[in-house]
This record gives structure tokens, C-alpha cells and sequence, in this order.
């Protein structure tokens, strides 16, 4: 009995990837990244090289440099 | 980390303009990236990415290529320690401007246009498989641009309820060709012109409030690309093959325009459908799909880090 149950609320679940106005919450939910995946965002990281070059020389700090194939903060 | 962090000007940057470019800002890092982890390597590819540590006057300190946070730390502590030998002569630079010839994409940033966060992540498959490993919490992001005049044509021709507005070829197909790829596990190309076999987003006016405009966005994309190229990093990479991929989804989502200001104050479009195809980069070759795929495409507020130029930024071919 359960099973049949379990399967009927299971074939009344929409596709996840069916987007309609009502399942629209649910699947952006499902994409957008949580608290702990943008971490590395607390990092104040300039967006160039040379930005922290500038701004390193004025502070006399030394340079932390994160290079990627594909900027580290757009798509690597 | 963050700690030891803070005793550094941190900045995120992308490393091939940096090996191959010939301003001041590129040379400054071919004076060090030989010294660093990867110095002298060619093969599998003469890529120099990875995290340096160096001085304003472009010496090097430290570098490494790791997620590992042990050994991160261990490269920040050897850089500070090599930085506090040295004299300011050495580490600082009498000749630090911001050169006129150092030209890069985030000079085009559209400050009173629409910037917008992508991101892009698997969705649930209906068979529940999915590798039990990172790659099943993979997600990416890009940003995607539009001038205030390319913004402004995505409103119907007429700002009255019920109206609706088609949003210009152009604009969707750049939509298409360079954001809606699947870059989940890692970087992917943009489509080429033809490989966009239908894309279309409509908007509808369902309410005004003062000089606020409320929308609803509508549409859907198929793209389909083939041709011969590798799929599987380094494995095939002077061996491609016949290949074909896409994505096929629809598109949802809601915006406010604000007539006063002559911008989007809120924007939000999530598509949903299915991948398939790899490329040589993207982590596909033994998951090509069809399997399910989202992204969200929201307003970047007017940051510093959001200021980083799409990643296929010469498909907009702006001047």
C-alpha cells in the first residue's frame, strides 16, 4: 500500500526541469549557489592584476594573485 | 587563511591574457610566472594558472597550484617570509601608474546598462545517477551584459499593461551563443552563429506602479552544434572527433523597469531544459546527456567584483 502511494505522489511530482510559473521557485532554488559555495567571495579580490599592483605599491603590501584559465570570479 | 590573507592586496585574474598579452600589466607577470610552480612546463599544455604571490615591483615570492588550504597557507607564509627580507627598494616600484596601453574588456563595463550574474548548475535527473564526488555539487558563473540602449529593447514598444515586446534576434542569439553553455564542470566555447536553431524571449507588461514597470519574460533556446573537436581534457587533445552538442530549454522569469531612472531595477530569468555534447574542457566526455540543466540570470549590483567581463565577451562585438 505504501508503495503505491509513494509511486503515486512520486508521478504526480513534475519533471525538475519542467519550468512553469509554478515550479519557477523550485528550480532557482536548485541553481543558485548556497552561503557556503561563495566563500571565496569574502576575499575582497581585485578584479585585475594591475588594480593590485596600484594599490599594493601605495600600501607597501605584498600581492596575492589567483590566475585561471578564465577569470576566477567569471567563469574558469 | 583568511587571516593570513589579509596581509596581501588579493586579486583574481585571467592568466592566458596574462602569458601572451604585451602590456604593462601582462609583462609584470611574465617577469615572475617562470619562477612559479609551473615554470618551463609545455606539456600537457603551457598553461601558467595557479595562485602567486609577488611584489608590486614583480618580484616573485611564492606560488603554488593547490585547493588543498595546508598548503596554501604554507605558500603565504614562505611569500611573507620572503617579503619581510627584503628591502622596499626591491618589493616597491617608482614607475606603478595605470599605463593608457593596458586595454581590457572591463573597460566596457555598462555602468548604466544591465549587468547581469549567470549561473549554471545540473539540475535533478530523474534517475537520481550522478557522480558521487565533486562534480554533483558543480556550479559556474559568468556575467552577461547589455547596454543601456540593448536593455531599454527588451521592454514592449509601448509601456502599457497587457503589452507585450519581443526581444531583438540579436540579443537573444547573444544570449544563447554566450551564456546559455554548459560550463557546470568547467569551461566551454561559445556556440558558433549557427549552431542557435531557435531562440526567442518575449516580455509582457503586467503592471505599472508609478514609474515602476513590472514584467513577466518568456521564451525558450535550442541550440545544436556539431563538428570535430576533443572532449576529454588532455586525453584527446591532438586527437579530436566528430562531436555534436546543445541545449535545449525554456525560459522564465520577471523584471521591473524603472522608467525614472531608465533601468532595470530588478531582473531575474531562470532557463531549464537538457544538455548534451562535451567539450574538451567541460568534465562531459563519460556524461554527455541528455541530462538536465538550469541557470539563473540576475542583476550583478554595481560591485567591484561584479565588474568582470563576460567570458565569451568577443561574441559581443562591441567597439
Amino acid at each position: 500500500m505504501l508503495a503505491v502511494i509513494l509511486w503515486c505522489v512520486a508521478i504526480q511530482q513534475p519533471s525538475p526541469v519542467a519550468l512553469t510559473q509554478e515550479t519557477l521557485p523550485h528550480i532557482r532554488e536548485l541553481i543558485l549557489p548556497k552561503a557556503a559555495e561563495e566563500e571565496f567571495q569574502q576575499i575582497p579580490w581585485r578584479t585585475s592584476l594591475w588594480s593590485a599592483v596600484v594599490e599594493a605599491n601605495q600600501k607597501d603590501k605584498p600581492i596575492l594573485l589567483w590566475a585561471m584559465n578564465g577569470h576566477p570570479l567569471g567563469c574558469t | 587563511m583568511k587571516a593570513l590573507a589579509a596581509n596581501f592586496v588579493p586579486a583574481a585574474d585571467e592568466v592566458w591574457r596574462l602569458q601572451h598579452g604585451k602590456d604593462a600589466e601582462c609583462k609584470l607577470f611574465q617577469g615572475f610566472m617562470e619562477k612559479g610552480h609551473y615554470g618551463g612546463r609545455v606539456q600537457p599544455t603551457d598553461t601558467r594558472q595557479g595562485t602567486y604571490c609577488c611584489t608590486p615591483s614583480g618580484q616573485f615570492l611564492a606560488s603554488c597550484n593547490t585547493n588543498d588550504p595546508k598548503q596554501m597557507a604554507g605558500m603565504l607564509r614562505t611569500a611573507l617570509s620572503k617579503w619581510k627580507e627584503m628591502t622596499q627598494a626591491v618589493r616597491l616600484s617608482s614607475e606603478v601608474e595605470k599605463p593608457s596601453e593596458i586595454q581590457r574588456p572591463e573597460t566596457k563595463y555598462p555602468k548604466d546598462g544591465l549587468v547581469l550574474q549567470v549561473i549554471v548548475r545540473d539540475l535533478p535527473r530523474e534517475d537520481g545517477k550522478c557522480p558521487d564526488d565533486w562534480r554533483k555539487d558543480a556550479w559556474n558563473q559568468d556575467y552577461a551584459w547589455f547596454t543601456r540602449r540593448e536593455a531599454a529593447q527588451l521592454l514592449p514598444a509601448t509601456l502599457e499593461v497587457g503589452a507585450k515586446g519581443t526581444t531583438p534576434a540579436a540579443l537573444i542569439s547573444r544570449l544563447a551563443r554566450a551564456h546559455l553553455i554548459d560550463t557546470v564542470r568547467g569551461q566551454s566555447s561559445a556556440y558558433q552563429n549557427g549552431a542557435i536553431e531557435s531562440a526567442w524571449l518575449e516580455t509582457r507588461i503586467d503592471k505599472i506602479a508609478g514609474d515602476r514597470v513590472s514584467l513577466t519574460l518568456f521564451g525558450a533556446s535550442q541550440s545544436n552544434e556539431k563538428g570535430s573537436w576533443s572532449v576529454n581534457g588532455f586525453a584527446d587533445m591532438n586527437d579530436p572527433s566528430a562531436n555534436t552538442r546543445g541545449i535545449d530549454c525554456k525560459l522564465l522569469g520577471s523584471a521591473t523597469y524603472d522608467r525614472s531612472k531608465g533601468k532595470f531595477v530588478q531582473f531575474e530569468l531562470v532557463a531549464a531544459g537538457q544538455r548534451h555534447g562535451a567539450t574538451q574542457y567541460n568534465g562531459r566526455a563519460d556524461d554527455p546527456g541528455p541530462a538536465p540543466i538550469g541557470f539563473v540570470f540576475r542583476i550583478a549590483p554595481d560591485l567591484p567584483q561584479n565588474h568582470v567581463a563576460p567570458t565569451n565577451f568577443w561574441v559581443y562585438n562591441w567597439q
